[in-house]
Order: structure tokens, then C-alpha cells, then sequence
């Protein structure tokens, strides 16, 4: 088979540039991979064929700069770029800026870009494409008194988003009027940090909401096809942190009636490539949130299920192909991303892994860059890498899930992983029945077992430190914690004798 | 010898003895039989516990344990007698003057008090902008600006003095 194209730019880092490069690597296509100050030694590097240093650690100094990564793939031969998602993915000037070169952009045409990254333009295009909406305003206003009245009209609770955003970045959740001067002061300083455009606008906080999501698959000759939803609800500040896909609540007739409407929505905008219709579902009604024009940090549960590798189908797209009916929908699979933060807090956790073993087994996927001295950085998204997992039914996905997170040591940051574990344990999520608020509802603290477990353990391994110092030394001498074990080793080692 | 752990606010004690080869564990009106072995370069170990088996991670730092085990981790402080002994002399707070520190690595996007300020318990200090998102630092009680020890677009570490109060 030729390979749908020569050379590959990934305009990304992290887990996502690994994900395109395996396909790529996979298909016969030579990677080149870019990378900022504090990347050097990152995965995404070390596994490309070729790499190019592109500045400081800033994103604005690396990553975001369009001119000169379209630069580089011109300087590197490269026939396409694939922009992942964040960073340039969804940014029209750079897909323009490559509509012109010998360099193909893997994505939609810059004018569906910019129409769906405007969520106040997204909205009126779904509107016409006879798509279901929340109720809100379609236009940003400056105008605190105005924001007042509007918000008053709508109903409290409302939630402010940034016009550019996506990603659960620049939303900010409003109670009651009091609180909605401060919270668009902080949603516009985020959107215009975030996406350089402070614009923000208003919409309902639909009641126990449920966020569902559609993935298209569009060909530059008109025919557009969808594989099914994905079930996002397990969201923490309005990022997500667990998918699972079927999601349990839909019929047949809603999933047909859903995806209908998402690839509706893309004709409208002619549009091409990987997309994702995002919906909010609540009691056996959808409406249209935004779509994003890129591919989702969430799509490999798609691909466990239909069987498809959806970064070949873009590329294969992006050289012309048609696309194929998907085959239909096999099982259960489930992701959880793993993030560097506080399982309790959800705040970010920096520092250097020191200790790492990966989970295996039957139906587990790890898309991660993790690695032994890894230094995570404040500069980038938290995320370190996700755990996929597909099986026959849903039950058997949970238990496969909860065995393989079981099996990761992962010493130097705190991680996300305590707070899945405590999802998959939840009586809610395992009946099906839970919404975006799940997070909110369910005890994060560490369960009693493990608290005595984990007491006891450290209790035992000090024990252990002083018995084998005093065996050594004829008597117990206090030693300072973290020499201890440095000490332990050296005589562990020492005594590599059959016992 | 008793050892002394504490997580969150709960403490336990243990002892330990060895009935012939088998180490024993007593916390409580518990008892527990173990075998702990030694993995690698000594802070990974497995651990029976009446012939249950656990796969542990240890990651001691000065006082602070953290334990890796079934996919969690937990901090643990461990102390023996002797050291209890030793920060309960050394323990007196000193009262008045609370200093709020960075809870997380980032860069300051906004300062919003001066010194000589009078701040509200829960207001908003300044932001810290990490990871994209911007997090307010807030006052945990009510008090005096005395110090300001950083400024607004300063990178500060975790942990790091950020504003003194002096408390009311």
C-alpha cells in the first residue's frame, strides 16, 4: 500500500504527537517531530524520525508559533501537518496560512475552523442546520448592566464561555447576580490568555446535564459519516477526566437521531476530516454545545469500538480518500486520563517521576509519555498520558479499568488516578445513571482499607530500616528519613546471599 | 519501640516483634502476621500481610512517607518515639502572623491587595495562573496585609511566601 503521504510534521507535543506518529510510523510515513526548550528529551522527540528545535518553553514561544512550524515542514520536505489538538489545531490563520503551500493542513478548511471556533457563529450554523440549541445569548456583550439584565432574562444558574474556547478552558459557572461581574472579569482574563480574544457570552446551565458527543468523519466529496457517541459526563472544572463509549442512556433512535444531526451540521459548513459535534443530553433531549474541528484527546475509545484508526482515516482522507461506513460498534471501552494533579483538589502537581511500571494485559491500551525522569512542567496541560480499555460489556470494561489502574506505579507527581478509581467504585456510575455533576457527588478521600493499609506499610518498612540498621550497627541509631533508604539499599545489596 | 502514623488527622500506632522468623504487628487491638521483601533498589517492597499480598511503593522525604499501593497514594507521616518526642518540644505555633503560600507552581497574573490592607476571610489575595487556568489565592481568615513577597508576572515554586497577614 502507498503511503498517503511522505513526510509528517506533527505541530504538537505529548501524548497526542506520539498517538499521530505511531499511526504515521505504522503507515510508512516519515515523522518529523518539533519540539520547545524543555521538551528535548520528551517522548514525542525520541521516537520521531526526525526532530527541530522550535524555542523557549513558553507556548507562545514554541508550540503557537504558526509562521515558523510551517517554516520548518517547508525546510523539512514535509508533504502534511498534523496539528493534534490545542495548540494551532484549531487556529484558521495557520490552517490559511498552509491552504497555499505544498504543506497539506490535517483538518478542516480554515473557514469551518473559524465558523465552529466562534461558538457565537457555531451556534447560529447549527441553528440553520436544524440543530437543537441551549437557550442563551448568540452575541458577546461588553456591557455589565446589559450582562446583568441578559442573565436575569435566561435564568440563574448561567455559564459564561469564552467565544474562542473549547476544552473546558474560559468557562466560567455564574450562582447568582453577585457573583457574575467577578466571574466575567476571570472568564474573559482566561479566554484572553488562553485564546488571545476575550470575547465571552452567556448560556443556561441546563439541569443534571449529561455531555454526549458525536465523532464525524467527512470527505472532500460531499459524503460525511459519524461513529457513534461518546460519553464525557465525568468532568472535573469542566475538563474531562473519564469517557466512556455506548453511553449507557441512549436508544438506538436517539443515536441515529444524534448522529444525523451532527453530520447534518457538517454539511452545512462543508466540512472535511475528523470532527466532534458536542451535545448536552438531559432527559431524553439534546442540544447543541460546539463542535470541535480537530481530533479529541477522547476519540481512542471510538477506535477500540468500531475498529478503525481514526488518524489513518484523516490522513487517508486528507489525500483524497472517501470515506468508509464504519462497521458497527463492538462492546464497552473506557478512558481515563491521567493528569499531574491532586486526586482530591485537582490542582496541578509538578515535579519529576522517579518510579514507573506500566499496566498490560488483555484489552489495555496506554497512550502516555510517561517515562522514569519525566520532569512535568507548568508550562503545558497536566495531562501525562490516558488509559484505554475495551471489553465485552460494560461491566467487564469497569473491572478491566479498575485492574489496570491498580497495576500503574507512578512515584514523583500526584495523579488523577485515585480520583477514576473512586468513579469506577461509585454506585452511580456503575448503575449508568450519573451526569456532569458526578465529580461533585462522590467522596475523593481515601478509602478507610487503604488508609490502614498504607499505615501499616510505612509503619513496617521504617520497622524494617531501623531492625536492619541495628542488625548492622548492634543498636538502633535514628537516621534521617531520606538517607534511610539509600542506607537500606546498600545493605540489601550487601547481602545478596540465598536465603 | 512504637512507631506513630498519621494521615490526615488519624493517627495509629504499632509495635513490632518477631515470633520466631515472622515479623508481627500489633496497632490497636489488632494483629497482623507479615513478610516484607525488598524489590529493586529498596523503596518498592512486597508485602504479605497474613498471607495477603501487596505490591508497595515508598517514597520517603524527610518526615513525609508517601505509600503507593492498590493504585492509590497516600501520604503518611511517620515518626518513632523518639522523634515524637522530639517535635512535641519543638511544636509551639507561633500565633498572629500567617504567612499564605503558593499551593501550586505558577506565575502570578494578578496581584490584588497592597500592603496595609485590610483583607476579609475568603478574599481574594491574587491569581495564580497554572497549567492555563487561573486560580484565586484567597485569605483563610480575616487580617492585615504586612508583607508582599512577590509581584504581579513573578514565577513562584510551590510553597513559596506569597503574602503575609497579620491576623485579627
Amino acid at each position: 500500500m502507498t503511503p498517503p503521504f511522505k513526510r509528517l510534521l506533527i505541530a504538537n507535543r505529548g501524548e497526542i504527537a506520539l498517538r499521530i506518529m505511531r499511526t504515521a510510523r505504522e503507515l510508512g510515513i516519515e515523522t518529523v517531530a518539533v519540539y520547545s526548550d524543555v521538551d528535548r528529551n520528551a517522548l514525542h522527540v525520541r521516537r520521531a524520525d526526525r526532530a527541530v528545535h522550535i524555542g523557549g518553553a513558553l507556548p507562545a514561544e514554541s508550540y503557537l508559533r504558526g509562521e515558523h512550524i510551517l517554516a520548518v515542514a517547508k525546510d523539512q520536505g514535509c508533504d502534511a501537518l498534523h496539528p493534534g489538538y490545542g495548540f494551532l489545531a484549531e487556529n484558521a490563520d495557520f490552517a490559511d496560512a498552509c491552504a497555499g503551500t505544498s504543506v497539506t493542513f490535517l483538518g478542516p478548511s480554515p473557514q469551518a475552523i473559524r465558523l465552529m471556533g466562534d461558538k457565537v457563529e457555531a451556534r447560529k450554523a447549527a441553528d440553520s442546520a436544524g440543530v437543537p440549541l441551549v437557550p442563551g445569548m448568540k452575541e458577546d456583550v461588553q456591557d455589565i448592566a446589559t450582562l446583568k439584565q441578559k442573565a436575569a432574562e435566561i435564568g440563574y444558574p448561567v455559564m459564561l464561555k469564552a467565544a474562542a474556547g473549547g476544552g473546558g478552558k474560559g468557562i466560567r459557572i455564574v450562582e447568582s447576580e453577585d457573583q457574575l461581574e467577578d466571574a466575567d472579569r476571570l472568564a474573559r482574563a482566561e479566554a484572553l490568555a488562553g485564546f488571545g480574544d476575550d470575547r465571552v457570552y452567556l448560556e443556561k446551565l441546563v439541569s443534571r446535564p449529561r455531555h454526549v458527543e458525536i465523532q464525524i468523519m467527512a470527505d472532500q466529496h460531499g459524503s460525511v459519516v459519524h461513529y457513534g457517541e461518546r460519553e464525557c459526563s465525568v468532568q472535573r472544572r469542566h475538563q474531562k477526566l473519564l469517557e466512556e463509549t455506548p453511553c449507557t442512556v441512549l436508544t438506538d433512535e436517539l443515536r441515529a437521531e444524534m448522529g444525523e444531526a451532527a453530520c447534518r451540521l457538517a454539511l452545512e459548513v462543508g466540512y472535511v476530516g475528523a470532527g466532534t459535534v458536542e451535545f448536552l443530553y438531559s432527559e431524553g433531549k439534546f442540544y447543541f454545545l460546539e463542535m470541535n474541528t480537530r481530533l479529541q484527546v477522547e476519540h481512542p475509545i471510538t477506535e477500540m469500538c468500531y475498529g478503525v484508526d481514526l488518524v489513518a482515516e484523516q490522513l487517508r482522507i486528507a489525500a483524497g480518500g472517501a470515506v468508509e461506513q464504519p462497521r458497527p460498534s463492538q462492546g464497552h471501552s473506557i478512558e481515563v486520563r491521567i493528569n499531574a494533579e491532586d486526586p482530591e483538589t485537582f490542582l496541578p502537581s509538578l515535579g519529576t517521576i522517579t518510579r514507573l511500571s506500566t499496566p498490560g494485559g488483555p484489552g489495555v491500551r496506554l497512550d502516555a509519555v510517561l517515562y522514569r525522569g519525566l520532569e512535568v512542567t507548568p508550562y503545558y496541560d497536566s495531562m501525562l498520558g490516558k488509559l484505554i480499555v475495551h471489553a465485552d460489556d460494560r461491566p467487564r470494561a469497569i473491572a478491566r479499568m479498575r485492574r489496570a489502574l491498580t497495576e500503574i506505579r507512578l512515584l514523583g507527581v500526584l495523579t488523577s488516578i485515585p480520583a477514576c478509581l473512586r468513579v469506577l467504585d461509585d454506585a452511580s456510575f456503575q448503575a449508568g445513571d450519573y451526569d456532569t455533576g458526578i465529580l461533585d457527588c462522590i467522596d475523593r478521600s481515601v478509602p478507610i482499607e487503604i488508609e490502614e493499609l498504607a499505615a501499616l506499610a510505612a509503619a513496617t518498612a521504617r520497622y524494617r530500616g531501623t531492625e536492619r540498621i541495628a542488625a548492622h550497627d548492634g543498636a538502633a541509631q535514628p537516621v534521617r528519613p531520606a538517607s534511610r533508604w539509600v542506607l537500606i539499599d546498600r545493605m540489601e545489596k550487601l547481602e545478596q546471599r540465598p536465603r | 519501640m512504637k512507631y506513630f502514623t498519621k494521615i490526615g488527622d488519624r493517627e495509629r500506632d504499632f509495635t513490632f516483634e518477631r515470633q520466631g522468623g515472622q515479623l508481627v504487628a500489633h496497632t490497636g487491638d489488632k494483629t497482623y502476621h507479615l513478610d516484607l521483601s525488598l524489590v529493586g533498589d529498596g523503596t518498592a517492597f512486597t508485602l504479605l500481610v497474613d498471607g495477603s499480598s501487596h505490591d508497595v511503593v515508598v517514597d520517603a522525604v524527610e518526615a513525609q512517607t508517601l505509600v503507593q499501593v492498590r493504585g492509590e497514594l497516600v501520604k503518611v507521616e511517620v515518626q518513632d518515639e523518639r522523634e515524637r518526642t522530639a517535635s512535641e518540644v519543638a511544636g509551639a505555633r507561633v500565633g498572629g502572623k500567617r504567612t499564605v503560600v503558593a499551593s501550586m507552581p505558577g506565575i502570578v497574573a494578578e496581584l490584588s491587595v497592597q500592603v496595609g490592607d485590610a483583607v476579609e476571610d475568603g478574599q481574594t489575595l491574587l491569581i495564580l495562573e497554572a497549567m492555563k487556568m487561573q486560580n484565586p489565592i484567597q485569605a483563610e481568615g480575616a487580617g492585615t496585609v504586612v508583607k508582599i513577597h512577590t509581584q504581579a508576572g513573578a514565577a513562584v515554586a510551590n510553597g513559596a511566601p506569597l503574602v503575609d497577614l497579620d491576623e485579627d
